[in-house]
């Protein structure tokens, strides 16, 4: 009994130390927690106002993203509005300009008949000579126009459905004074399955003549060959121009410049052979309107190829879009 | 006897270039400044053929050209239509306005001329 007593005393005082032990770790632990939450406090506001400091960066970003947008829009509207200016400008200028150069080319034109008439054969030649210079500066004045529409995208299309052989027959008649005239001898070469195409005539009659009358110019007492064939493609038609000329030729450098506006092959051409450097630029700009595109091979020394390929059927992008 | 010509235009230096190097090539050249003159002169003196500018005083040349075709006196006249407006739809508007043909300024003479022998030699088909 005594002795369980005495257990029971050594136990008791044994379970009380044991609490007070666990006590004061609970009291070590409410501490640590304090702590912690004080510190996971602190950190939480160090976070809030971190929060709000970056919310305010946030907004003042926003605002200068909006005003950003508002400024892209107003360059963008004064933008359009420059660029439709610069058309309206163009047009007009061209109407101007054309006014007063047909009195020019008319005037140049009845001088040269009376200086004929009175044989004043020196007066005549100098008055072609301002003939020429006139019809130069006239299809200087024209490309500009037309390179103006293409990048207005006010260049329209007129598609219409035509004999690929007659236009062939037209075009060759049309360049044949350019071709006899550095004593060259042209060849059409057709394929029978030609046909009829849809297309831009007037395009593809100035994109035409402008290879034929550029093979002309750089071929001398040469062969200049025009051929012509139709193709099948992924179900669809396509019709090819080769001109072909045995020319002076050109370098891999002169290529790559030769469809940028208002360039040549080099300045030494320009100098030798005249033009505005806009026929090829153009060219490739109308038979890219149409869905196709001009390519050359060439090598130096050795004539030139180039190649327009087209739609069999040209499809009016902005018709389509109209309906 | 020659060949009459009535030229519509308003603008005085091509009216002058014009209708001498067509009398050169033995045309008769009547003129008229303007538009309204144009359609009356067209009636008074029954000219083989037109050559109408497009932009004009008064009555342009669409007009022009379109109340020509709309008279029975007038409607078989060949025009062409002129104009420095290079903008393509020009010609199709001349065309579509009752113009036969169209050119534009500035005129090269071959290519005018041969233009009018062409209408001209159409219309004496049709008259025989």
């Amino acid at each position: 009994m005594i002795e369980t007593e005495q257990y029971t005393r050594e136990q008791w005082l044994a379970e009380r130390r044991e609490m007070q032990e666990e006590l004061e770790n609970l009291r070590h632990e409410k501490n640590d927690l304090e702590l912690m939450l004080e510190t996971t406090t602190a950190h939480a506001t160090e976070i809030e106002n971190e929060l709000e400091e970056k919310n305010t960066v946030v907004s003042r970003s926003l605002q200068a993203l909006q005003d950003t947008q508002e400024q892209l829009i107003g360059s963008e509207h004064r933008a359009q509005e420059a660029n439709r200016t610069k058309s309206l400008f163009l047009a007009s200028m061209s109407h101007e300009l054309r006014t007063p150069m047909n009195a020019i080319l008319l005037y140049s034109e009845l001088l040269q008949d009376d200086a004929t008439d009175a044989g004043m054969e020196d007066f005549v030649k100098d008055l072609k000579k301002i003939q020429a210079a006139g019809k130069h500066l006239l299809s200087l004045i024209n490309g500009v126009l037309d390179l103006s529409k293409i990048e207005s995208g006010k260049m329209d299309m007129f598609l219409e459905t035509f004999d690929v052989k007659g236009l062939l027959t037209d075009t060759t008649a049309t360049v044949r004074p350019l071709i006899d005239k550095n004593g060259n001898t042209l060849s059409l070469i057709c394929s029978d399955n030609l046909g009829i195409m849809t297309a831009d005539l007037t395009k593809v009659r100035q994109s035409l003549f402008n290879l034929l009358s550029n093979a002309a110019k750089f071929t001398e007492n040469g062969v200049i060959e025009l051929k012509a064939w139709r193709t099948s493609l992924e179900s669809k038609d396509w019709i090819s121009f080769d001109v072909r000329d045995s020319g002076i030729g050109l370098t891999e450098e002169q290529m790559g410049k030769l469809f940028q506006e208002f360039t040549q092959a080099d300045a030494s051409t320009t100098r030798k052979y005249g033009g505005t450097g806009l026929g090829l630029a153009l060219s490739r700009k109308f038979c890219r309107m149409m869905g196709g595109d001009i390519t050359v091979a060439s090598s130096y020394g050795q004539g030139s190829t180039f190649t327009i390929k087209l739609p069999a059927e040209v499809i009016d992008p902005k018709a389509k879009t109209e309906q | 006897m020659s060949i009459k010509v009535l030229y519509v235009e308003d603008n005085e230096m091509n009216r002058d270039a014009l209708s001498r190097l067509l009398k050169r090539k033995g045309f008769e050249v009547v003129m008229a400044l303007d538009g309204e003159e144009g359609v009356r002169m067209a009636h008074s003196e029954a000219p083989a053929l037109i050559l109408l500018d497009i932009s004009l005083p008064i009555l342009d040349g669409y007009a022009v050209a379109r109340s020509l075709r709309n008279d029975p006196s007038t409607a078989s006249i060949p025009i062409i239509g002129l104009s420095a407006h290079a903008m393509s739809g020009d010609a199709e508007k001349a065309i579509e306005a009752g113009c036969d043909d169209y050119d534009t300024k500035p005129v090269e003479m071959p290519r005018l001329l041969s233009k009018m022998q062409v209408l001209l030699t159409k219309s004496v088909a049709k008259v025989d």
